[in-house]
């Protein structure tokens, strides 16, 4: 380890450090409004610190810890995308958490580890420092699931997730184990020559190919996609709804990342394999997402299952395999993702005036029309991009992921996810509809600070302004998306 | 006058308005009056704007006038690139003429959400105009697809009992249609490299190719316009929406599709729009005389208007594949004088209903006695509705047969019987409304905003009715454009 390595991981090792003054203040300090404010506070410092590096001390294109991690603009892109994710959903945990009476320090301390673990996934370039990331954020979520830990359901989605995830980190180590096993090493470029060498030897590719199949049915665990999805819905309606925002988002984009750079970069040549299977499962889960959506009627599993229609969206431009398929990733899940931080800050600004829950059946969103313009307008925006109607920001991540798609005449996929647009418009008009055309059931009180205020306008003047600065967002993602294959 | 880019005015003005009525204080007491102002006069200022387009507009010329050109998305090369001809410029004083008077006509009427009402017709305005000015494909399906969403508001706000199946019904029909115009887009797209339409019409697309992308096109146009048996959504849709609704739908949405199949489908397809068009003359034939029938049974007085509209529409749809200059020009007038005509159906319907509070036809009748003004401007629209000689109705069938006769006795013979058709049930709705009895006491006649509404649609009707060439005169060359090519 040289001292060049540590500024390249200064993001993250900003992001421990903040870790350990919370958890070290949490041994020194009783938990009272006042440290639960200075540690939120130390946690806000230490993002936006980390954010600042990444953005401007951390250098792209090179490798440190003896090339276990590498930084390159492609990381550095998703690493600032789930940094800011992660400013805004702790700012939003941070309100619901105090509201609910249960701020700890362990809370912010486990967002930032976890944090910390997908930053690690997403630089990583050897399968070791990949697992690493991956168990580090995963166990972090697991807790996290489970927060509420007086209520039933939280605990049931803490003990589903930790069952099912450790299951699928199990598949993944062993698929990991036998691709070590048939290119004799752990480094991403190394297997890659490997397999070329195997490939030109005309080794049998049986082995390798259980292998690969078991790492993408770990992955395709950790992004929720058909047929790996069915703990999702249960674990997104328990966790707490702050945490419901987290997993939603900042692990997804974190497992994507990764899984665009495991797919061409070790199995670069490989594509033809990983081209079917990616077909199938985007189909699944655009179909299954859109129609399991229709009859929900919590807005977190409702939320869940369009997940996985998005996640198959993603999929669509994840395998054709070409710069403009990854732009369309990159294009699509920055919305996406902004999108869904957009609603839940909105959600967790309705609660019921009688008992004083968070509102999550979306029935008992009726008539918010009434109570609240702003907020009504907020949700008709924010769903009708995810919709993908244009103007709306929704619509170009959907145009550029069918113009992947078209451009690579996999026509059959473009219909499939016009088809599944369409079925998902379905349920997000129902949401509309009740907010907007249903009797007013009034018991809707509505709690929103100023900082969510300037949040929601932000993004909606993001989701509906779009079309302005799409150009210049376009650049950045030009120069973001090259994965660089040395 | 040049330098001003007048569509760009056009298009963002009333928007700019609708953000302007967004921030009027809530609190004030005088916040719905206020709003109800500056959403009219936003609306008066931007029709204009359009009579100044139409005075600066050059109608010797055929190219595209009042070209804006200035790229948004770099990657794409998608420019923002607007430009019209004499046949959206047609559409676009349409467009203006309507927004206002619908906003007049709802005056009174709208009680809840007025500012939200507002907002969405200014929207609706923003959409319409953009696109009938947009000459890149992608602006092109930004706009048609974004009109979508405050029709879908109308509807479902201030709508009728059944208005949330309507607007859902709407709402996923046109989507999907549109959805497959984007497929059709981005294919064409990657053929031609450029979404840039007068690019596009030089372009020779092999035949098969043509056929998908008409197919595509087509989709979205048939279910806009709307043809048999894509209709559907139509009756739906106008009975449960506000007066006011019906008629930017009737009005100006249902032109979307015509607009589209003259836009886009003749000149980027035509091998493909030759080979489909005896498909299209038997879909129109259908949507002619099955939907005339149909309307006889009727008892709904907006159902009734809303199939008639599909029967008028199947008539642009011949003219528009005819292939000749008559049916083209037919077709054009007639889309136009139909948004008159219905426009003004519907706003006469509108009056009875809020009179009457009900929908149902036989409830009506002896309306002569007690409403003698609306009688006679009633009158004159269902004449209008009827194509008799005098009307712009005539003009638009009369052109359209003239052109659909060149090509075949037959077609022109069983198209004849939609005109025959029309009296029956158009004049047969006027008998059961205006003459016989009612039960009905205390009915006043038109206030004074109704009978300006109304004024103004009587004498386009008939001003156009008698001196076509106003109108014809202001898209003679592009027509004349479409056929050369």
């Amino acid at each position: 380890m040289q001292l060049s390595d540590i500024k390249l991981f200064s993001s993250e090792i900003i992001l421990i450090i903040g870790s350990i003054v919370i958890l070290l203040h949490g041994i020194f300090y009783t938990n009272s409004e006042e440290s639960n404010k200075r540690i939120f506070q130390v946690t806000l410092i230490s993002l936006i610190s980390s954010l600042y590096f990444t953005a401007y001390v951390v250098d792209s294109g090179t490798n440190s810890f003896n090339n276990l991690l590498n930084n390159d603009l492609y990381t550095l892109f998703f690493k600032i995308l789930v940094i800011s994710g992660t400013i805004i959903i702790s700012y939003i945990s941070y309100n619901y958490l105090k509201d609910l009476n249960i701020v700890k320090p362990e809370f912010f301390f486990l967002i930032l580890i976890s944090l910390v673990g997908i930053l690690v996934l997403i630089s990583s370039r050897n399968i070791i420092s990949m697992y690493i990331g991956l168990e580090l954020q995963s166990i972090c979520l697991y807790i996290l699931a489970s927060y509420r830990k007086y209520d039933i359901k939280s605990s049931e989605s803490g003990v589903k997730y930790f069952i099912i995830g450790a299951l699928s980190s199990g598949i993944l180590l062993y698929g990991l184990s036998i691709i070590y096993a048939f290119t004799n090493s752990t480094d991403f470029y190394e297997i890659s020559k490997s397999i070329n060498i195997s490939k030109e030897n005309n080794v049998n590719f049986l082995i390798l190919n259980i292998g690969f199949v078991l790492i993408l049915c770990g992955l395709f665990f950790k992004i929720a996609v058909v047929p790996f999805h069915m703990w999702a819905p249960d674990v997104y309606e328990g966790s707490p709804t702050s945490i419901t925002a987290f997993f939603t988002t900042i692990p997804k984009i974190g497992a994507i990342a990764f899984l665009i750079k495991f797919l061409n970069i070790p199995f670069e040549n490989y594509s033809n394999a990983w081209f079917q299977i990616l077909y199938l499962v985007a189909i699944a889960s655009m179909i299954l997402g859109s129609i399991a959506a229709v009859n929900q009627t919590n807005i977190k599993r409702l939320l869940a299952y369009s997940s996985i229609n998005h996640m198959g969206f993603i999929l669509i431009g994840i395998l054709t395999a070409s710069q403009t398929g990854i732009k369309s990733v990159q294009l699509y899940i920055t919305i996406y993702i902004v999108n869904i931080l957009g609603i839940f800050t909105c959600i967790l600004c309705l609660k019921n005036k009688i008992n004083g829950y968070y509102l999550e059946n979306i029935k008992s969103f009726s008539g918010l029309n009434k109570k609240n313009s702003f907020l009504s307008f907020s949700f008709a925006i924010l769903f009708f991009s995810l919709a993908g109607l244009p103007p709306l920001a929704g619509f170009f991540g959907k145009l550029y992921i069918l113009i992947s798609a078209v451009e690579n005449k996999l026509y059959f996929l473009a219909i499939i996810a016009i088809l599944t647009t369409i079925i998902s418009a379905f349920y997000y008009l129902k949401i509309i509809k009740i907010i907007f055309f249903d009797k007013p059931v009034n018991n809707i009180y509505t709690n929103i600070t100023a900082i969510s205020k300037a949040i929601i306008v932000i993004i909606l003047i993001i989701s509906v302004f779009f079309i302005l600065f799409i150009s210049d967002f376009l650049e950045i993602i030009n120069a973001t998306s090259i994965i660089i294959n040395t | 006058m040049t330098n001003i880019p007048i569509l760009s005015l056009l298009i963002f003005f009333p928007f700019i308005g609708s953000l302007i009525i967004l921030l009027v204080n809530k609190k004030d007491k005088s916040h719905k009056k206020k709003v109800k102002e500056i959403g009219l006069w936003t609306s008066i200022i931007n029709f204009f704007l359009s009579i100044i387009l139409l005075y600066s507009f050059d109608k010797t010329e055929s190219q595209f006038q009042f070209i804006e050109n200035i790229k948004i998305i770099n990657d794409l090369g998608i420019y923002y690139y607007l430009g019209i001809d004499g046949i959206s410029l047609s559409f676009i004083l349409l467009t203006t003429l309507l927004i206002p008077i619908c906003i007049i006509s709802s005056w009174n009427k709208i009680k809840e959400h007025v500012s939200y009402f507002i907002v969405l017709f200014l929207l609706i305005e923003s959409f319409l105009i953009g696109l009938f000015s947009s000459l890149d494909l992608f602006i092109f399906y930004i706009f048609f697809e974004g009109s979508l969403i405050p029709l879908f508001f109308i509807i479902g706000i201030w709508g009728g009992e059944n208005r949330i199946y309507a607007s859902y019904k709407f709402f996923l029909y046109t989507f999907f249609g549109s959805l497959l115009l984007l497929l059709g887009i981005l294919t064409l797209y990657f053929y031609s490299g450029t979404s840039n339409l007068t690019l596009l019409f030089d372009l020779n697309i092999p035949f098969i190719l043509q056929i998908w992308l008409f197919l595509s096109f087509f989709a979205s146009f048939a279910i806009k316009i709307p043809m048999w048996p894509f209709h559907t959504w139509l009756p739906d849709a106008h009975v449960e929406a506000p007066t006011a609704g019906s008629v930017v739908l009737a009005g100006i949405l249902l032109k979307l599709g015509g607009y589209g199949f003259l836009r886009f489908s003749l000149p980027l397809f035509p091998e493909a729009s030759v080979f489909f068009t005896p498909f299209i003359f038997v879909l129109s034939l259908i949507s002619i005389i099955y939907i005339s029938i149909l309307i006889l049974s009727q008892k709904n007085i907006k159902k009734l208007i809303a199939y008639s509209s599909i029967a008028h529409m199947g008539f642009v749809t011949l003219g528009i594949f005819s292939g000749n200059l008559e049916g083209l020009q037919g077709a054009v007038f007639q889309m136009i004088s139909h948004g008159l005509i219905t426009a003004a159906l519907f706003l006469s319907a509108g009056s009875l209903i809020d009179r009457m509070q009900t929908k149902n036809i036989d409830n009506f009748g002896g309306l002569w006695k007690q409403m003698p003004i609306f009688s006679v401007f009633f009158m004159v629209y269902c004449l209008g509705a009827i194509s008799i000689p005098g009307t712009t109705g005539f003009i638009g069938e009369f052109l359209i047969l003239l052109g659909v006769f060149k090509i075949n006795f037959l077609l022109a013979f069983l198209a004849a019987f939609g005109i025959i058709l029309s009296p029956c049930y158009i004049l047969w709705l006027y008998n059961r409304v205006c003459f016989g009895n009612n039960n009905y006491k205390d009915i006043i006649d038109l206030n004074n905003n109704e009978k300006f509404i109304f004024f103004i649609f009587l004498l386009l009707i008939i001003l156009l009715g008698v001196y076509p060439n106003l109108l014809m005169n202001i898209y003679e060359l592009s027509t004349n454009k479409l056929i050369i090519n």
